[in-house]
């Protein structure tokens, strides 16, 4: 039986057995992982994982979820059977309406390779060794590297009591390298990462080189005095900040709960009116494309920020009826163990292109920093869009249009309204990277502020 | 079968965990359930060393057949692991073991009925609300959990456990001229039965955290750029203990084995019994072994006994938490026993049992009232630390300054930041009373991401000179 088959059976038992609505999705997840450091693999792991989540409806708007880790008869039906006992016990959701009614899917390709699926362990093996031995050959001051390679297969489908059915399958593959060059104290530190659909497009050689070359030359890290620089951000940092600007803003959820940094800003130009984002979870420029999302609402083009104006916030089902509105199709699809993510989210940004080379954007810095990353970054004022968090990997001090030195790594605590806000120039399609957050340029910001140091 | 097969297939150790996990989350929203869900999940997961090499594969298919496959691909991939291997995998000693382990319940939370759970949670709504008058959203949540581990080792060891976690947390987030605060709450999670939900009334710490959220709207933002005594207690630091001491004693962190994704640790193995991590009022240890500590358990995933072992001891670092591999690497006779997994489908890693400062002599009490100039903060609401677990900053909810040994005004806003060794060798106070685990539920490590379950010791506890209010002029 097919997974979509699966899920409309279990409907069909939901509504015999008394469901006013039921939503049922089930998926099966197959991941496999090499993970290495200091020159050697130390984890190598790979899991079949699946699951069948469960929603329910009874007397219109008392809502009941389970979910089971088993594709076994036996076990969806007691899992339905929790469902419905639960939704019974609740109380009425005044704010639930229905769920969504089915609209015309159109399939996708593109999004499931083949190669990736049948990508098999001695390949990866041999992947991250063509890395390690790439990274060590580049230069004699590079001392290991780390990191992973990754690919999964997943396959869903989503059906409900209305008519809505979807089901797809797709692949993301990742290739993670961290590599360290020169002695303890001047060590420097390169960082590269490429994901695709199709792992055969992750070419080891060329990230590995990427990474040693970052390490060789942020090795002897000199501290930097905390304030405002100007900051060439790599993609890999601006999706740092396209994370933050759904979570602590587009989503409709959070603007509903009055916490959104968008409250009062919609139309207005908040923004630098060089920066224009697009989410479309069907533009295959971005990492995980798909035809429909979380609820088998079919995904379309959502203008977020035009000419630096924010336009538009992210709905599912739920948060739309709340406003009388259309979802936009961005409820969350949650599979596995993920953590936990209970909001609509952009998660196909694509961020405009500018005309700048990386060479350019370094040459137009007067005083600024290059940002190879961030890492462990949180909110500290929803409202404001404040957020702190350190540098990673490769940072350097840029002077007067040219690369002085490296910099020791710092902790930085800025509005991301403020960043984006002024932006000197964005880069070209040559600076372009597919990111967990979205597709993006490296951007230059006219101002960022940095707060305080560590001692590496 | 599968450890004979593993045998069979060239394995020199083996082991099979096999998993049954059950979770019930009842969540209420301003008043009205939103998340009323239960999930139940079994698996298992196999670990073999193969010419040296370690292999790892799992599936939710608990048939003989499928365990004939995962073992195959398990020995597979530890083949293929061999083609860039350090050499032999070494393992520590443990006692083979034959044993059984329950977490000691009086009151089953997976079977309490949902009626008696929903009217707590509205109760803590409606008595926020009592006490609210700009409250714009509310979140009451009550969740349990019930983990069954079968545990057997080529070794001989065979272990099952039954671990049983429950507690709860509520929030309220308040809004008055475009100015949002929010104020949070708990029942601690710990490993132990309903009994733990029953002896909070959540409804009064609604009402005592919304009397603070609307006193947080008329208050000014904390003092910035200002170097004061700080103050911490409760849950926010079993947090600031979790991300400095906690993440940065993981022996897989400070060999390297995490850089890819949670980073490493400045405390390296040269500084074991010679770097002052703290002053000599701070001992920190790991302690699977405490009563109702949300880490608590009888083995750890390797059948390595439940232990407490001192990590920080009179200011010194002395140890680290470890595995049976990580331990070997070091030299140490045996491991910590910090080995854990947050599903079949995933391999064990070091992670942290209950992560306990340990008392000092002081009354809590008298802390403040022996503070001139000082700042007292609760409530988590940011966190972040660098890769080798130096440099962090925090922010909490609510701050209190106080001046002569008195509560003189809350500030809203208020954030700290440091470098751990300074921070912990700054300690000049720690509190005797009023000593508890916070649990938390949210730690996360690994890759594939893993979740896990951990506890922090602590009380009242005084840090000198910090520096305050890094958000400086926005």
């Amino acid at each position: 039986m097919s997974l979509l088959e699966l899920a409309k059976k279990t409907v069909d038992r939901a509504v015999k057995e008394g469901a006013y609505q039921a939503e049922v999705k089930v998926y099966s997840l197959r991941e496999a992982l090499t993970r290495y450091t200091k020159n050697v693999i130390h984890q190598n792991v790979a899991s079949q994982d699946y699951g069948v989540s469960l929603k329910v409806v009874v007397e219109r708007n008392k809502v009941g979820m389970t979910s089971v880790n088993s594709l076994e008869e036996e076990a969806i039906q007691e899992g339905l059977r929790r469902a419905l006992k639960i939704a019974k016990v609740s109380k009425p959701d005044p704010d639930f309406k229905t769920l969504p009614e089915p609209k015309a899917i159109t399939p996708l390709r593109g999004i499931y390779y083949k190669e990736t699926a049948e990508y098999t362990p001695e390949e990866m093996a041999e992947g991250v060794k063509r890395v390690i031995e790439t990274a060590k050959d580049y230069d004699k001051n590079v001392r290991w590297s780390a990191g992973s390679f990754t690919t999964t297969v997943v396959g869903l489908a989503i059906t409900n009591s209305l008519g809505v059915e979807a089901e797809s399958k797709h692949t993301v593959a990742s290739l993670e390298v961290i590599t360290k060059a020169g002695p303890t104290g001047q060590e420097g530190s390169g960082y590269r990462v490429k994901r695709s659909r199709n792992v055969k497009e992750i070419d080891p050689g060329a990230v590995a080189l990427d990474a040693a070359r970052d390490a060789v030359e942020s090795m002897n890290p000199k501290r930097i005095p905390l304030g405002e620089y100007e900051a060439v951000l790599r993609p890999e940092a601006v999706s740092t900040f396209l994370g933050f600007l759904g979570r602590l803003g587009f989503s409709a959820r959070v603007y509903q709960e009055e916490r959104s940094f968008l409250r009062g800003k919609m139309g207005t130009q908040l923004f630098d009116e060089k920066l224009t984002i697009w989410d479309n979870g069907r533009d295959l420029r971005t990492l995980t494309p798909s035809a429909f999302d979380g609820e088998g609402v079919p995904k379309r083009g959502l203008m977020l920020v035009n000419g630096g104006v924010p336009e538009n916030l992210c709905y599912d089902t739920y948060t739309a009826l709340k406003e009388g509105k259309e979802s936009t199709g961005h409820a969350i699809m949650r599979f596995g163990r993920a953590f936990f993510i209970d909001m609509p989210l952009p998660v196909n940004q694509v961020v405009s292109p500018g005309d700048a080379s990386m060479d350019e954007l370094v040459e137009e810095t007067k005083r600024g920093v290059l940002i190879t990353r961030f890492w462990y970054v949180n909110p500290i004022r929803w409202d404001l869009a404040v957020i702190s968090g350190m540098t990673s990997d490769g940072i350097w001090l840029i002077e007067n249009g040219e690369i002085k030195h490296a910099s020791q790594q710092m902790r930085f605590t800025d509005s991301v309204l403020r960043a984006l806000g002024n932006i000197d120039a964005i880069g070209d399609e040559s600076t372009v990277e597919k990111t967990t957050n979205g597709t993006t340029p490296a951007i230059k910001v006219h101002r960022f502020r940095f707060t305080g140091h560590t001692e590496f | 079968m599968g450890l004979e097969l593993a045998s069979k297939l060239g394995a020199t150790y083996a082991d099979i965990r096999f998993v049954e996990d059950e979770r019930r989350i009842v969540r209420v929203k301003n008043g009205s359930p939103e998340r009323l869900s239960h999930s139940i999940g079994s698996g298992f997961g196999v670990r073999v060393i193969v010419e040296g090499s370690w292999g790892f594969a799992g599936s939710r298919d608990v048939t003989p057949d499928s365990v004939r496959k995962t073992v195959e691909m398990a020995v597979k991939i530890a083949r293929a692991s061999a083609l860039k291997s350090r050499g032999e995998v070494r393992l520590a000693d443990t006692p083979v073991v034959r044993d059984t382990y329950e977490t000691r319940v009086r009151k089953d939370p997976l079977k309490v009925p949902l009626e008696e759970i929903l009217d707590i949670l509205i109760s803590a709504d409606e008595a926020f609300r009592e006490k609210s008058s700009h409250v714009r959203t509310t979140t009451n949540s009550i969740e349990a959990r019930r983990e069954e581990k079968y545990i057997a080792t080529s070794e001989g060891s065979r272990i099952r456990q039954r671990i049983v976690y429950c507690g709860g947390s509520g929030q309220g987030i308040v809004l008055k001229n475009g100015l949002p605060q929010r104020r949070s709450y708990q029942i601690n999670f710990r490993t132990m039965g309903y009994e733990n939900v029953e002896e909070v009334d959540l409804a009064e710490r609604a009402r005592e955290a919304a009397v603070e959220a609307e006193a947080l709207l008329e208050a000014r933002t904390c003092p910035t750029e200002i170097r004061t005594d700080l103050i911490l207690d409760g849950a926010h630091l079993g947090l600031q203990i979790h991300e400095t001491i906690g993440h940065g004693s993981e022996l897989d962190r400070v060999l390297g084995t995490e850089v890819d994704l949670a980073g490493m640790s400045f405390l390296t193995l040269d500084k074991r019994g010679k770097f002052r991590y703290g002053s000599e009022l701070v001992n920190f240890v790991a302690d699977a072994t405490a009563e109702g500590g949300l880490g608590t358990f009888g083995y750890d995933d390797e059948g390595v006994p439940a232990k407490k072992v001192y990590l920080v001891k009179e200011g010194i670092l002395v140890g680290y938490q470890s595995s049976r591999e990580t331990a070997a690497e070091i030299g140490d006779e045996e491991s910590s026993g910090a080995m854990r997994a947050d599903s079949p489908l995933h391999l064990p890693l070091v992670r942290m049992t209950n992560i306990n400062l340990l008392p000092g002599n002081w009354k809590s009490d008298e802390i403040i009232e022996e503070t001139r100039e000082g700042i007292l903060m609760r409530g988590t609401k940011m966190w972040s630390i660098d890769q080798m677990r130096l440099n962090f900053q925090f922010g909490t909810e609510i701050g209190w300054l106080i001046k002569n040994g008195e509560i003189a005004e809350v500030v809203r806003d208020p954030t700290y930041t440091g470098i751990s060794y300074e921070f912990w060798g700054s300690v000049d106070a720690i509190a005797k009373d009023g000593w508890t685990i916070y649990g938390i539920t949210g730690c996360g490590k690994g890759k594939p991401g893993q979740v896990m379950y951990v506890g922090h010791g602590c009380s009242r506890t005084r840090i000198k000179n910090v520096r305050v209010g890094v958000t400086g002029r926005l």
